[in-house]
């Protein structure tokens, strides 16, 4: 795929299909479904960040007539005292079902205890009260410092750290550690005319999702289970129940309603497993809704980071070596996305001397779930701050300093891999030219920019597309469309098909209905469903070849196709798609392709933002005057989309640099748990973002696409803090730049 | 959960008969905005509402030579696009236009946003500022208190079982005075004041300053008349010193909390920036002239 | 002969950062460190993804590699 391409469809701004049942009210969301003799569940929340759970008691519940059932850990077969007992006990699980449902200990404020159905969604949280918990309060541990401290108290008394050269030999709330190496650290830095070494952090922060997790189950023992809810993956909503309740795949069925939001925060379960136990035990399906306050105190936050970078530069402004210590907070349980924080944070230089070390640190808050490009914003702003400062201090411009450094095709990662054709040089040249780089900073106003970072995945996907004898058809995809994908996918077997976009309807298809398909994120639905969906499309456009030979009575190889329409190269003779398909009856039935793909190839996508701030000196407040996000998107399909996607990232990442944190009281209580005092930017906070679409073609792809989701969230935190420091003089180490913190930094003493 | 009485009379005398004669816990509906949210966390059974937007008197707003009486229940939305009481009194109508959101404001009230007491209320500081009189009607007649004594505490009033707050009633202001209120919050719109400042600057014919009111809102338990501030103005051409002056006066008078909004520190510097910019302001408005 | 990288907790069990392996695919790699490192955790090694010439390949059982060819363990890549 390097000769340039002429399209028809692709790169065209067509309607999105789902676009008009949005705006219009009628698309059904997670909350939307109602079911005949549906009852209500409610969640029982813990009211302690950190406390041993001495007993539960449900007697006065289960005596309750309100009352249809009650569910608690133990109901979980595959992990309960009775499975301890038989010696079927799933490990790998205790973790998740300890976070659905708590054990013997609860680790942070509003981690669910018990549950209850009742007929009324008012009489199930009514009926909560009915719950006695005995808790033993312990103190809780809120932050890294905090959670590594020789004495602090201990959230998993087993957990041990993983990765450390010598065997741990003693508990700690350290569950990981990671090294990277890449050639000899020390005489990276004896090479160096000038070494900065600077430590920043970044907050808690929630992905934000408009809607709340939500879910309707309805248990059934002769029929697959059926359970509705909004999920980036409805497959592994799928694998978790099962394993969770020890039934087969097959006696469940997940229909993933349409999304309001995921931005990797719903890649996981909460209430699903939950719904089931309840439906089961009730007989009736059940409903259950998170309201916003749950859904901050109880659903995946993103790590609060605190990371050291080390430079090393020779005052030519060449790199000699890049150092890095990374602390995440995991939430209650191990797992946050130190791994790909560690291997991110310096991916966008070509230096041959590089350290990393990362260590997952386990808290009483939330368990931290997936956000757009999980650990690389919060790595990649410590590393973009240092490397910006450095460029000040050699007296370099920052994109020269990136352009001299810039990872390139053949580039050696320190995660291993050697880069393939990658477009962050095509991005730094974009910056560098662009109208907004190029026009003066005015008064009062701070600039400052970063490059971003993110791999991209690929994997299963897997599709048909069935065409009806008129022509038009349907394309039946498994990846929930988080972000137009299904108008992508329009697009791509339009291309393929040569008709329009509009012939064909895209459905995402529940798990019954079409073969597996892994979870929408990784940035990989573009890339590795359409990938899907392009395989398909070829095999229907086969098939077109070979009814039409059989309609002229010629061979297959004599029969040419062209923008939907077949030519018989052996004569005059042409077909179009409808036409063929009109015939299909006397040709050997209707025309279907299909396709089940493990997707390899993925093309990292590469950013950078450009970000101008204006300050209020006597009150520090920060306002966006102009901001543009560039990025390699290798093939935009849709370029609407791109775009969206572009400005998507650029925002959520101003939120996470200017005014968004979880703010917790001395117990653990988060105390801005709703939009109001958590303060997301709002439409009028903020510019238009730009945007440039870079097109820098993934070989591996038939168009050149590379995923372009994530990548946009990772620039915007160290575009944001240099521009603020550049505003105000002053440096910036620490995010939100909420107007306390900047109007104490534009105080202190220089 | 709460099982509510619902009454919408139609005159004042029969609000305060229905208030007075209640045996059920009682409150005043106007809009609604504050207290359908607090309905929701209170544990009484029951409840006596008493919608007041029915009451036409309660919904309208009129300026005359005297000044403005306004009903206390009249929308925000309808208040603000009233160009004649924007031209008296921009700075109570910035105010009103702050609450909320568009959304919002269709119901709120300044009435409303007065008695549900909020410290961080918008038109509190701003009805000081402007030497706004409640008048409270009750079964054994009327009272009348200013503003800054109706607010007692964090959402509490002055208004005794059975009262009612009748009209917020504003002198006609003196010639070239005029207000304005400034708030901070971290955004743009939709959002809690962290701190807030409304001041009402009289000059002369010289563009001195001969008379000023200043309030501020979001740094105490109730919004503060601050008539260090005032005095600091008073005699000046609003110079920097002036203002330093009333902005340091303000900080003084402030007794802020952290809290999520914002730091202690934060509200004591930033209410001191917002009266010196609101000063101006006003005093720029008041030159202007009529 | 095809070289594996090593890094990490990897690197430091096995003692060197390289390791020059004789196999063209997948399942016969895995097999031939078994020989050469007996200690090492091959289950967690089948969890991680495999790259080959710096394509990463998340379900590598069926991968094959050129003789010459560069090749990783690494952290499967989390969705966002």
């Amino acid at each position: 795929m390097s000769e340039a391409r002429a399209f028809k469809h692709i790169g065209q701004r067509t309607i999105r299909p789902d676009g008009f049942d949005k705006v219009t009210g009628k698309a059904n969301y997670g909350a939307d479904l109602a079911l005949p003799g549906m009852i209500w569940g409610a969640i029982l929340r813990s009211p302690h960040a950190h406390a041993n759970i001495r007993s539960i008691n449900t007697e006065r519940a289960e005596a309750s007539s309100d009352v249809l059932a009650i569910a608690t850990f133990q109901d979980f077969p595959s992990v309960n005292d009775a499975a301890s007992a038989a010696g079927t006990l799933r490990k790998d699980l205790i973790d998740t079902a300890q976070n659905i449902l708590a054990q013997d200990k609860v680790l942070y404020h509003g981690h669910a205890v018990a549950a209850v159905a009742a007929r009324t969604e008012a009489a199930a949280e009514a009926a909560l009260a009915l719950i006695d918990v005995d808790y033993e309060v312990l103190s809780p541990v809120l932050s890294i410092d905090a959670a590594i401290a020789e004495d602090a108290p201990l959230l998993h008394p087993q957990l041990k750290t993983e990765g450390l050269v010598e065997p741990a030999d003693s508990p700690s709330n350290i569950a990981a550690r990671m090294e990277l190496k890449k050639g000899d650290i020390a005489k990276g830095f004896a090479e160096a005319d000038v070494i900065i070494e600077r430590s920043y952090d970044t907050p808690t922060v929630h992905q934000g999702y408009i809607e709340p997790h939500a879910t309707v189950v309805n248990f059934d023992h002769n029929a697959p289970s059926m359970i509705w809810c909004p999920t980036q993956g409805h497959f592994d909503v799928r694998a978790r129940i099962a394993q969770l309740m020890n039934m087969e795949l097959g006696q469940l069925k997940v229909v993933a309603s349409e999304i309001g939001g995921g931005f990797g925060g719903k890649t996981t379960v909460y209430l699903e497993p939950v719904a089931l136990i309840l439906s089961k035990k009730a007989g009736r399906p059940v409903k259950m809704v998170m309201n916003r306050e749950d859904v901050f105190r109880a659903s995946g936050p993103a790590s609060a980071s605190q990371s050291t970078i080390k430079l090393g530069a020779k005052m030519d402004g060449t790199i000699t070596a890049m150092q890095a210590t990374l602390h995440y907070e995991a939430g209650a349980f191990k797992g946050s996305p130190m791994g790909p924080g560690c291997m991110t944070v310096f991916t966008p230089y070509d230096v041959e001397h590089m350290y990393v070390e990362g260590f997952d640190v386990v808290v009483n808050k939330p368990k931290v779930a997936a956000y757009r490009a999980p650990g690389a914003p919060q790595s990649e702003f410590a590393a973009e701050m240092a490397v910006n400062e450095l460029a000040a201090k050699i007296g370099i411009d920052p994109i020269d300093l990136r352009l001299k450094n810039a990872a390139r095709e053949g580039t050696q990662t320190i995660y291993g891999p050697k880069l393939k054709v990658v477009g962050l040089e095509a991005c730094l040249k974009a910056a560098q030219q662009s109208e907004h780089y190029q026009s003066p900073i005015a008064d009062g106003v701070g600039r400052g920019l970063s490059a971003g970072f993110w791999f991209n995945i690929g994997g299963q996907s897997s599709v048909i597309i069935n065409l009806n004898p008129d022509g038009t058809g349907s394309i039946i995809e498994g990846s929930p469309d988080i972000g137009g994908s299904r108008a992508s996918m329009q697009m791509m077997a339009a291309e393929v098909l040569g008709i329009a976009p509009g012939k064909l309807n895209p459905i995402v298809a529940d798990t019954e209905h079409v073969a597996y398909n892994q979870t929408t994120g990784g940035s990989r639905t573009t890339f590795a469903t359409g990938m899907a969906v392009i395989e398909a499309a070829e095999s229907v456009v086969s098939q077109l070849k070979e009814r039409a030979a059989a309609l002229w009575n010629v061979t297959t190889e004599q029969v040419d196709f062209v923008d939907g329409v077949a030519l018989n190269l052996a004569g005059e003779d042409s077909l179009t798609l409808a036409q063929i398909c009109a015939a299909a009856e006397k040709t050997g039935g209707q025309i279907s392709g299909t396709a089940n793909i493990n997707a390899r190839g993925a093309g990292p996508s590469f950013a950078v933002h450009l970000c101008d701030i204006k300050v209020d000196p006597e009150t520090g407040k920060t306002d966006v005057v102009r901001y543009t996000a560039i990025q390699d998107a290798g093939k935009a399909i849709h370029p609407s989309y791109v775009e969206g996607q572009f400005q998507g990232g650029a925002v959520q990442g101003i939120g996470w640099a200017l005014n968004e944190e979880y703010v917790y009281n001395e117990s653990g209580v988060m105390e801005n748990a709703g939009f109001l005092d958590y303060r997301i930017p709002l439409a009028s906070d903020l510019p238009a973002i730009e945007t440039i679409i870079v097109e820098v073609p993934n070989s591996f792809h038939p168009f050149g696409v590379r995923g372009v989701g994530e990548t946009g969230i990772v620039p915007p935190l160290a575009a944001v803090g240099t521009a603020v420091a550049d505003a105000i003089q002053k440096p910036v180490s620490s995010l939100p730049c909420s107007p306390p913190k900047v109007l104490e930094l534009i105080m202190a003493e220089s | 959960m709460v099982a509510l009485t619902y009454h919408a009379p139609t005159t004042l005398d029969e609000a305060v008969s229905l208030l007075s004669n209640a045996t059920l816990p009682a409150k005043v509906m106007s809009g609604g905005t504050d207290l359908i949210i607090q309905m929701q966390r209170m544990i009484d059974s029951e409840r006596l509402i008493v919608d007041v937007k029915k009451i036409p008197e309660l919904t309208t707003a009129s300026l005359s030579a005297e000044g403005l009486t306004l009903g206390p229940a009249l929308c925000c939305s309808k208040f603000t696009r009233r160009d004649d009481i924007k031209q008296r009194f921009p700075g109570l109508v910035e105010a009103a236009y702050l609450i909320g959101s568009t959304q919002v404001q269709g119901r709120a009230s300044i009435g409303g946003n007065l008695c549900n007491a909020s410290p961080a209320a918008d038109t509190i500081p701003a009805l000081i500022a402007n030497n706004a009189i409640c008048r409270i009607h009750g079964a054994g007649g009327e009272r009348r208190i200013a503003v800054e004594k109706f607010v007692t505490g964090v959402g509490q009033n002055c208004l005794e079982e059975g009262e009612l707050l009748a009209s917020i009633e504003i002198p006609a202001p003196a010639v070239r005075t005029k207000d304005a209120y400034l708030r901070f919050i971290p955004r743009t719109e939709m959002d809690i004041a962290v701190a807030g400042a409304a001041v009402s600057v009289t000059l002369d014919e010289q563009g001195t300053c001969i008379a000023a009111r200043v309030a501020i809102g979001a740094v105490a338990p109730t919004a503060l008349l601050v008539p260090a501030a005032a005095e600091a103005l008073v005699g000046s051409r609003l110079e920097d010193g002036a203002l330093a002056k009333a902005s340091a006066a303000v900080s003084e008078a402030a007794s802020p909390i952290t809290d999520r909004r914002g730091t202690a520190d934060f509200r004591r510097h930033v209410v001191g920036v917002l009266t010196k910019r609101a000063a101006k302001i006003a005093a720029e408005r008041a030159g202007e002239g009529e | 002969m095809a070289t594996l990288k090593l890094s990490g907790a990897l690197a430091a069990m096995a003692g060197c950062e390289e390791i020059e392996v004789s196999a063209t695919a997948y399942r016969g790699l895995l097999q031939e460190i078994d020989s050469i490192l007996p200690e090492w955790d091959r289950a967690k090694i089948e969890s991680m993804a495999f790259v080959i010439d710096g394509e990463i390949v998340d379900e590598p059982f069926l991968a094959t590699f050129e003789r010459d060819s560069e090749l990783h363990f690494i952290e499967k890549i989390a969705a966002g």
